[in-house]
């Protein structure tokens, strides 16, 4: 039992662990994501296809593989932890350190030593608190100092954000949805309307019913930079939902991703009455079918020419190619621009007018907030562990002489500078009160 | 990218190439002269970089984060920046042979690539790309110096000269804290990146090759980082380990768009 709790706790086993996961990453950049390529993995034949199949690595989130090796290094994780704490909190606390100690340690070799006389303590303790030190008296003659103490609880913190990670991981994956849908300037629509990108495991489409009221584009040299959709969500006050700043209503959120154009047709009858109306997106590239009057009139739309994204002044003019059909006689082939009418003998064709539709994402998730936390406490235990880290300082002084002794826990040259750095300040401190010392009694002698 | 700017470019290229050479050449020799005046040829180079960087910048309207050059032309400036700061700062001009040619390779790559100047779309019109691309391009410098310091130090460890025995340890620290610097700042640049997605893709984490390929070098630079403070590597095998270890970052930047598909990521596209 002790062998397997120390193969537990083991740093090596962690560092195995690592390197698992590193391999089944790099499978996964290797082989195509379904969550990358919408599910269409390209097909492989033979062995690697059976292996890529069997170790899921085409879904490497949801691979038992890789499953597997996160719960081995969570939970090593954990034994690392549960080992580690005794003596992080130990080391936390400023221990007494005992006058042998001291002594032994700035005997030391490596120790600096300085010729000052009348050293005082006050100007040591001044000297000290000025690069950080928290000093303790031991003896009369010496002293201890220890500068960032709580540096260990970075690492505490660096690696209990895994765990928020984890939480929040797992959160999102209970509860995301996400669809997403095309709605033409004016339409309502909801997220039962949407093509369903992932399904939660509890529960259906969020409750998100809402209007896009206008889709508005930005142009820089003719090229569409950036889009706005203005949506009212749930009868409520126009908002606006740009691209990288999506409308959030609590978990929810609506993003805009692309916008194109929708025409308008009016199908009339020959007396002028309205038969059908229908707004319907204009492919960019491919003719879109729409059956109108139960499929009676058919009206064939070719993409409109020209690249890129008309501007709305553009719209009211632009014109489009149509083909209309009624029973399956081809009865009107031409352009229309918004406001024409294409006539034929069973009634005719108006294009009203052309819209924008925008292109919108509704997700729905819970967990982001951990995920966040989880980031910035991986930020801050790194840098306070590693850069902000622990140095302890011991000087011992005699009549006109002094030794410095240091530790710092990873960086021994900057370390070293930094003694040196300490020696030099009490030094140059202790001059310059002489100095002051020497000039007021120059003063009192003259007066 | 035609006329001065061109001009000045590949002035600049050269410049860099000919005082990376000068450094190898007086590192090899032991040619010191050499070296300080290549030291001279570096910083003026850098002055003539800092001027394109702040050309082109003027030019597009926009910090030069649009394709691979321009990512290419910042992301050398803060290679080049980081040397000089710990050839400086620390007394490492040593470094500059180690760490410089992958900034004069990163530039040659962008000069290869599409350097039209393009307005900015609106996937990168967020406050958090420039967050993700600086702490990226932080990160980056920093891996490019514990490389180069790795290498310095394998260099000087198998030649073994009575002034190298002095100057391995700071190379040594030198790579652990280049590690350190771009540990941390790569984990920035992730979390950044992963807020950033959030509000453009609607998911924090997509396994997107090049977020995936991130996450594996920061993955690395960590498990160098727990083998050196807790397993105890030191010396030639933690100077191995960081000059493979830039491998996977130069791939995260260039090598998944290239040769693996299904990437969302724009900043690739050239």
């Amino acid at each position: 039992m002790k062998r397997v709790l120390a193969i537990v706790v083991s740093i090596r086993t962690s560092v195995v662990l690592m390197l698992l996961i590193a391999v089944m990453l790099l499978a996964s950049v290797v082989v195509p994501q379904r969550s990358a390529v919408g599910g269409a993995v390209p097909t492989r034949t033979g062995a690697p296809h059976f292996l890529i199949d069997t170790l899921g690595l085409s879904d490497i989130a949801a691979s038992p593989l890789f499953i597997g090796a996160l719960v081995l290094f969570y939970l090593n994780l954990v034994a690392v932890l549960a080992q580690r704490l005794p003596s992080i909190l130990g080391k936390v606390r400023l221990r007494k350190l005992t006058a042998e100690a001291l002594e032994k340690w700035v005997a030391s070799p490596r120790a600096v030593e300085r010729a000052c006389d009348n050293l005082e303590v006050a100007i040591i303790v001044k000297t000290l608190r000025g690069f950080g030190f928290r000093p303790q008296r031991v003896t009369n003659s010496s002293m201890y100092a220890v500068k960032h103490r709580y540096a260990a609880i970075g690492f505490l913190l660096f690696h209990v954000a895994f765990f928020f990670l984890c939480a929040g991981g797992l959160l999102i994956w209970y509860t995301r949805w996400s669809g997403e849908l095309r709605v033409i300037e004016g339409q309502s629509a909801d997220a039962t309307s949407a093509r369903v990108l992932r399904r939660r495991p509890p529960g259906g489409a969020p409750d998100l019913p809402f209007t896009l009221e206008k889709m508005t584009p930005s142009f820089e040299h003719g090229e569409a930079t950036d889009l706005r959709a203005t949506v009212r969500v749930s009868g409520g006050a126009p908002v606006d939902a740009w691209v990288n700043h999506p409308v959030e209503r609590g978990a929810e959120s609506i993003l805009v991703t692309d916008i194109g154009i929708a025409s308008v047709l009016w199908l009339q009858d020959a007396r002028s009455f309205g038969v059908d109306r229908v707004a319907v997106p204009v492919g960019r590239n491919e003719t879109v079918d729409v059956p109108l009057a139960a499929g009676i009139v058919k009206v064939m739309i070719q993409p409109p020419h020209g690249p890129g994204l008309p501007s709305r002044e553009e719209l009211q003019t632009l014109p489009l190619d149509l083909v209309i059909s009624e029973g399956g006689r081809e009865v009107f082939r031409g352009s229309l621009r918004p406001g024409d009418a294409a006539q034929f003998a069973g009634g005719r064709l108006v294009l009203s007018e052309l819209r924008y539709w925008g292109g919108l994402r509704i997700v729905s998730e819970r967990g982001g907030s951990l995920l966040i936390i989880g980031f910035v406490l991986i930020a801050a235990g790194a840098t306070w562990r590693l850069l902000l880290h622990r140095r302890d300082l011991v000087i011992a002084w005699s009549g006109c002489s002094f030794r410095l002794a240091g530790h710092g826990e990873w960086f021994a040259d900057r370390d070293r500078r930094e003694l040196d750095d300490v020696a030099n300040a009490i030094v140059r401190a202790t001059g310059e009160r002489e100095a002051r010392a020497h000039a007021s009694k120059g003063i009192e002698v003259n007066a | 990218m035609t006329g001065a700017f061109a001009g000045l470019f590949w002035t600049m290229l050269v410049m860099y190439a000919v005082t990376v050479a000068a450094q190898i050449y007086g590192q090899t020799f032991d040619k010191r002269g050499m070296m300080q005046r290549a030291w001279y040829g570096i910083a003026g180079a850098f002055a003539l970089h800092t001027v394109l960087v702040a050309w082109r910048w003027i030019a597009t309207g926009h910090v030069p984060t649009i394709g691979n050059f321009e990512n290419a032309l910042a992301g050398a400036w803060f290679i080049v920046l980081m040397v000089l700061w710990a050839g400086w700062k620390e007394r490492y001009p040593l470094l500059a042979a180690g760490a410089l040619p992958f900034a004069v390779i990163i530039l040659g790559g962008g000069a290869m690539s599409d350097t039209t100047a393009r307005p900015m779309s609106a996937s990168l019109r967020s406050f958090w790309l420039y967050i993700h691309i600086f702490f990226a391009w932080l990160a980056y410098g920093g891996y490019t110096v514990a490389c180069g310091a790795g290498i310095a130090y394998l260099v000087k460890s198998r030649r073994r000269r009575p002034d190298d025995e002095a100057a391995l340890p700071r190379l040594e620290e030198l790579m652990f804290r280049s590690t350190v610097f771009g540990f941390i700042t790569d984990a920035v640049m992730i979390a950044a990146g992963s807020i950033w997605a959030k509000d453009l893709w609607g998911a924090y984490w997509s396994w997107d090759p090049v977020e995936t390929w991130s996450l594996l070098s920061w993955l690395i630079y960590g498990l160098a980082l727990h083998l050196r403070i807790t397993m105890g590597w030191r010396g030639r095998k933690l100077a191995w380990l960081l000059v493979f270890s830039i491998i996977g970052v130069l791939i995260s930047f260039w090598g998944v768009n290239l040769v693996m598909e299904g990437s969302s990521h724009v900043f690739n596209g050239g």
